[in-house]
């Protein structure tokens, strides 16, 4: 302790704390920053390379197709392309901002907050929209190829479970933040 | 040495402690502490490049600091896991200990088991802000500040048994 605090002051108390972890030297944080950056690169290069896995699988199905049926694949690569781009683009993993110190925090925790609540409200646009045309050619080209039967009824059915599923979870915890983020703002206006 | 390492040197030499207190009151575990302290200083040496002196030094560095570990706290997603306002930490009994070290430890217990925006009023305010500064490092408007302000003094006083310095 640099001298010692009234301890039933907790001003005092908080102030003269130990505080051994304190220290970070501009070495540290110039050998931080520089591992940051590194470290945004490298959670790019897994990203491109699992979107590098996935393409292909589906390219390699388009020597099963012919005529029109290759609009499922086509569509499929599309919609996992665009997916990809669109994860990547709102990854949290993002760097913050370098004008913070002109926000004031309930400004920038709103803004946060917003930000993940519109990512979570706008899930069936980014997320699931870019997979259903595919889905739903592949459900065609099967249906004419085959017939409408109970497994492709199964199927479509399944999918728009899982579907409907992944946007309610989305839209209950998007409506959770509005909540919280209707709370700050009475704060910064009461 | 740059302009921006010579900033960044001034700021730390006046705020360091105070860096490390905030992380503190963020982060319970040392280890993540450790990496919540070492971002926001990341966070500030990166922010100073745009620092015109639109607002004090003081202000800058702890809106920094705040919304880095504001940021720090939605990403792991603490936020509503254990958090209650300083309405609610009214309501929970306290005991009375007289030791330093367990003062220290329920004094830093509570601030982290603040919501966001309570904590960030409880740590200006107990790195000396008036007021006026808390307003313009949160945003909140004057009324609510001194509303929580108020709500802090009184719950201090509950937890440190010195009602009569901090309840007036």
């Amino acid at each position: 302790m640099p001298h010692d605090p009234n301890f039933n002051d907790p001003r005092s108390l908080w102030q003269n704390q130990e505080n051994k972890e304190a220290v970070v030297t501009l070495d540290d944080v110039r050998r931080l920053a520089a591992r940051l950056e590194g470290r945004i690169y490298r959670r790019n290069l897994r990203e491109y390379a699992a979107g590098a896995m996935v393409i292909p699988v589906f390219v390699a199905s388009l020597w099963h197709y012919r005529g029109w049926r290759l609009a499922a694949p086509v569509l499929m690569i599309a919609g996992t392309v665009y997916v990809l781009f669109q994860l990547h683009r709102r990854s949290s993993t993002r760097s913050l901002p370098e004008d913070m110190g002109l926000q004031a925090s309930l400004n920038f925790h709103i803004r946060e907050l917003e930000r993940q609540r519109n990512t979570l409200h706008t899930v069936w646009i980014w997320y699931l929209l870019p997979f259903v045309p595919g889905l739903v050619a592949e459900l065609v080209v099967s249906a004419v190829d085959r017939g409408i039967n109970t497994l492709l009824i199964l199927f479509g059915f399944a999918f728009l479970v899982v579907f409907v599923g992944i946007w309610g979870l989305n839209e209950s915890a998007a409506r959770k933040l509005d909540r919280r983020i209707q709370e700050l703002r009475e704060m910064e206006i009461r | 040495m740059s302009e921006l390492d010579d900033r960044y040197e001034r700021a730390v030499a006046e705020y360091g402690p105070a860096l490390g207190r905030l992380a503190r009151g963020y982060e319970a575990d040392s280890e993540k502490r450790r990496d919540l302290l070492q971002k926001v200083h990341v966070a500030l040496w990166r922010s100073l490049k745009g620092f015109d002196g639109r607002c004090s030094l003081r202000t800058w560095v702890y809106r920094v600091a705040h919304n880095a570990a504001a940021s720090w706290v939605i990403r792991q997603k603490r936020e509503k896991a254990v958090t209650v306002s300083l309405e609610e930490m009214e309501a929970i009994p306290v005991s009375h200990d007289a030791d330093r070290r367990i003062a220290l430890d329920r004094l830093t217990q509570l601030i982290q088991r603040l919501k966001p925006v309570d904590r960030q009023v409880i740590l200006a305010w107990l790195e000396g802000l008036d007021a006026a500064a808390i307003s313009e490092l949160t945003g909140l408007s004057g009324r609510n500040v001194a509303t929580k302000v108020h709500r802090i003094k009184t719950l201090l006083a509950r937890s440190f048994n010195e009602g009569e310095r901090y309840a007036t």
